[in-house]
């Protein structure tokens, strides 16, 4: 029973190496004549009871002494094991074949082939930006205006997403490529604001928030590709560099420099913050689709779900 | 004077491992010095022996002949030429067993113990109808029946028997046997594979005519060995691996031989092999074979007494004193290998297990197997109590 389980461990390390390539050699062919009735030549079987057991005596010997003495028994359970987790593994490659999502057609749960599917509310501790001072506790509900807020897609679209995020928050920037891949596919059927939400905690992300909606003020065409840009540059931030890129996009320098040196968008950065403090925001990202809250990391196969079950409402 | 086990044990790198090592009658460890005087070959000088006449060439074929002496002098042969570098035991006897000038129907004799490497090649030629192969039996404790050799010895024309029996460690009287032998006219050669490296051989004292054995069994590097035999006999030989080096000159239809030992050493030699052995033997020397046989000889009686105290030990052969180091045994119905592997996975000892290469005498008693301890020179008392106190241990396992 041994040989079967050998077989599949050191066929599988065998792509690896030579010499565990011998050694599935010779568990096929111990498998092989186990299966015709015959003994297996090669002792494999043998060999790896007493080196198992061998190696769990030298740790506990009454643990070594059972399972030896138990030895078929659990290779057996094991074998059956082995064989119950090829089956499910083998239904999971199925189903992400077919569905692109191995736990079936209408399952979201963990997929090991797409880790970011999981992103959402269960794992928000991992992908979120938690602001220290901020309690978690509260009911997430949106409250504020977002009609002076930057905003990319159809204005008179269903669905309506919300993004509160911080530019200097590096869960914000590992949203940043699903979020593009949304807009670029829904341009259409959503409008996306972003809302600034600088957590305090966080090094020059109130003045990138200033920043961002000077652009946004005085150049709203070049916006989002500031945006971007500046979570493209998240580890080498600096008010230099912000002054960079607006260069960079091609914006009005001497109007930008005005903008800040005025305040003049610190009403609107400001006023972002405090909706979200209005709306229990804790920390960033956190979305609003339609309301509805989403506390974390989204991915894009998790935003393409919730927007087509939001379009089978209508 | 005993041995300074400690010091020895320095020699041996490999002891530095947590491991026990009683395997010995198989492949034994080698020391630092054995080592290094292969590299040295390698490092400084390795160039071919007996053709060319270059400064390496000159070096090589000196070393060798030093080799040479110093093998002699190690199994007190008379001459230089009597001793010829093989592989192993294995080859030696193949060699004499396929040079002699056997006539039709000679008889060789031969024990129910011997290694497949003394019983094959008389096999072969028994069924080539070249001899008459027969086996003489062991007594019922496993040592030799000089009333059943005495017998059938009369007619021989050859004996070729196991010196020490890897088996059980029994020794054969080699002494009577030859002395018996001679009385009949009948020739001896010796497996010495496992009495070399643990005893003082002089073939001389012994006046054996063949007598062949491993220096991987002796310190010695793996693949070397040597044959022992008398001038006059080796002279009359018929060489049987033939090639480069064992002719003087050669036409297209005939050849001349060339002189001992080298028409039996066909192809280029291991010359690193032959130096590597060479220095084992003095190493051994440098020790003294007797203070090795003593104490392979106490430990194994310790080691015997231990085992002893389980009913269902069963050792193959009679007591310690009369087995040497070695001491092959059972542990009730269980499988020999089992009791190995647990020993080396449990406890990184390592011991031999199954038929040993003799399966005709377990096929003859119906065991499928032993396991094996075999001692030498570096292993200590300290080694056989743990080697023990594991035995315990495994015996509630099986
Ligand atoms: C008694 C005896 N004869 C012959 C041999 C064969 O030796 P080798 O394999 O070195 O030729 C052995 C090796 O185990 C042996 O113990």
């Amino acid at each position: 029973m041994i040989c079967i389980i050998a077989l599949f461990v050191f066929g599988i390390l065998g792509v690896f190496s030579a010499k565990y390539r011998l050694i599935a050699k010779e568990a096929f062919d111990c498998v092989f004549r186990k299966l015709t009735f015959r003994r297996c030549d090669s002792r494999l079987d043998s060999r790896l009871k007493a080196q198992i057991t061998g190696k769990l005596m030298k740790r506990h010997q009454g643990l070594g002494r059972q399972i030896y003495k138990n030895f078929e028994i659990i290779s057996w359970i094991f074998t059956i094991l082995l064989f119950v987790s090829l089956f499910y593994s083998g239904q999971g490659i199925y189903y992400f074949a077919k569905y692109g999502n191995c736990n079936g057609p209408d399952n979201n749960g963990f997929c090991i082939f797409d880790p970011l599917n999981n992103f959402g509310n269960n794992n928000e501790s991992e992908t979120l930006c938690h602001s220290p001072e901020l309690q978690s506790n509260k009911t997430l509900s949106f409250s504020g205006s977002i009609d002076n807020n930057p905003f990319i897609g159809n204005k008179n679209a269903s669905i309506t997403i919300v993004e509160f995020g911080c530019f200097s928050c590096p869960n914000t920037k590992t949203a940043v490529p699903e979020v593009k891949k949304l807009i670029d596919k829904y341009n259409d059927s959503i409008m996306f604001v972003y809302l600034d939400f600088p957590l305090p905690n966080h090094a020059l992300s109130y003045e990138s928030s200033l920043a961002a909606s000077c652009i946004w003020i005085n150049n709203p065409d070049k916006y989002w590709d500031y945006n971007f840009k500046i979570f493209d540059n998240q580890e080498k931030l600096s008010l230099n560099l912000l002054r960079q890129l607006t260069i960079n996009v091609g914006a009005d320098i001497e109007k930008f420099d005005s903008c800040l040196l005025n305040n003049e968008s610190k009403a609107l950065v400001d006023s972002d913050y405090q909706a979200g403090l209005d709306s229990n925001v804790y920390g960033t990202p956190t979305f609003f689709i339609n309301n509805k809250p989403y506390v974390g990391v989204i991915s894009f196969k998790k935003f393409k779900e919730i927007i087509e079950s939001e379009q089978k409402k209508e | 004077m005993g041995l300074n086990v400690e010091k020895i044990r320095g020699d041996f790198l490999v002891l530095q491992k947590r491991i026990v090592y009683f395997d010995n009658s198989c492949v034994t460890l080698r020391p630092r010095q054995v080592v290094e005087a292969m590299n040295k070959y390698y490092y400084e000088f390795s160039g071919c022996a007996g053709r060319s006449m270059h400064q390496f060439g000159n070096r090589t074929t000196q070393e060798v002949d030093l080799s040479r002496k110093q093998l002699r002098k190690f199994i007190d042969a008379k001459k230089d030429e009597e001793v010829i570098f093989t592989r192993n035991t294995t080859e030696g006897i193949n060699l004499v067993a396929n040079s002699f000038n056997f006539k039709k129907g000679d008889k060789v004799l031969i024990t129910d113990k011997e290694h497949n490497s003394n019983l094959l090649p008389w096999q072969l030629l028994a069924e080539k109808g070249t001899i008459k192969l027969e086996v003489i039996n062991s007594k019922p404790d496993n040592t030799f029946s000089m009333e059943e050799f005495e017998e059938k010895v009369k007619d021989a024309k050859l004996v070729s028997i196991v010196h020490t029996s890897n088996l059980d460690g029994v020794t054969n009287p080699a002494r009577e046997i030859i002395k018996t032998a001679r009385k009949n006219g009948v020739l001896v050669m010796l497996d010495a594979a496992q009495s070399a490296p643990h005893k003082e051989l002089s073939v001389r004292d012994l006046d054996v005519d063949f007598l062949a054995f491993s220096g991987h069994k002796m310190l010695g590097p793996s693949g070397m060995g040597a044959l022992y035999g008398k001038k006059e006999l080796l002279e009359e030989l018929n060489p049987f691996l033939v090639g480069g080096e064992t002719v003087k000159d050669t036409t297209y239809t005939s050849r001349e031989w060339e002189n001992l030992p080298e028409r039996f050493e066909a192809g280029l030699q291991n010359y690193a092999g032959i130096m590597g052995f060479a220095e084992a033997t003095r190493y051994l020397e440098k020790i003294g074979l007797k203070n090795i046989e003593k104490h392979e000889e106490k430990l194994n009686s310790q080691l015997t007494d231990g085992l002893n105290k389980y009913g269902d030990v069963k050792i193959i052969g009679p007591s310690p004193d009369k087995r040497g180091g070695i001491t092959s045994f059972t542990i009730g119905k269980s499988d020999p290998h089992q009791i190995a592997m647990l020993l080396d996975h449990s406890a990184n000892i390592m011991i031999r297990s199954g038929a040993h290469c003799v399966h005709s005498w377990f096929n003859k008693h119906k065991i499928s197997g032993t396991a094996r301890a075999s001692l030498y020179l570096y292993n200590t008392p300290q080694e056989v109590d743990y080697f023990l106190e594991n035995i315990k241990k495994i015996r509630k396992l099986l």
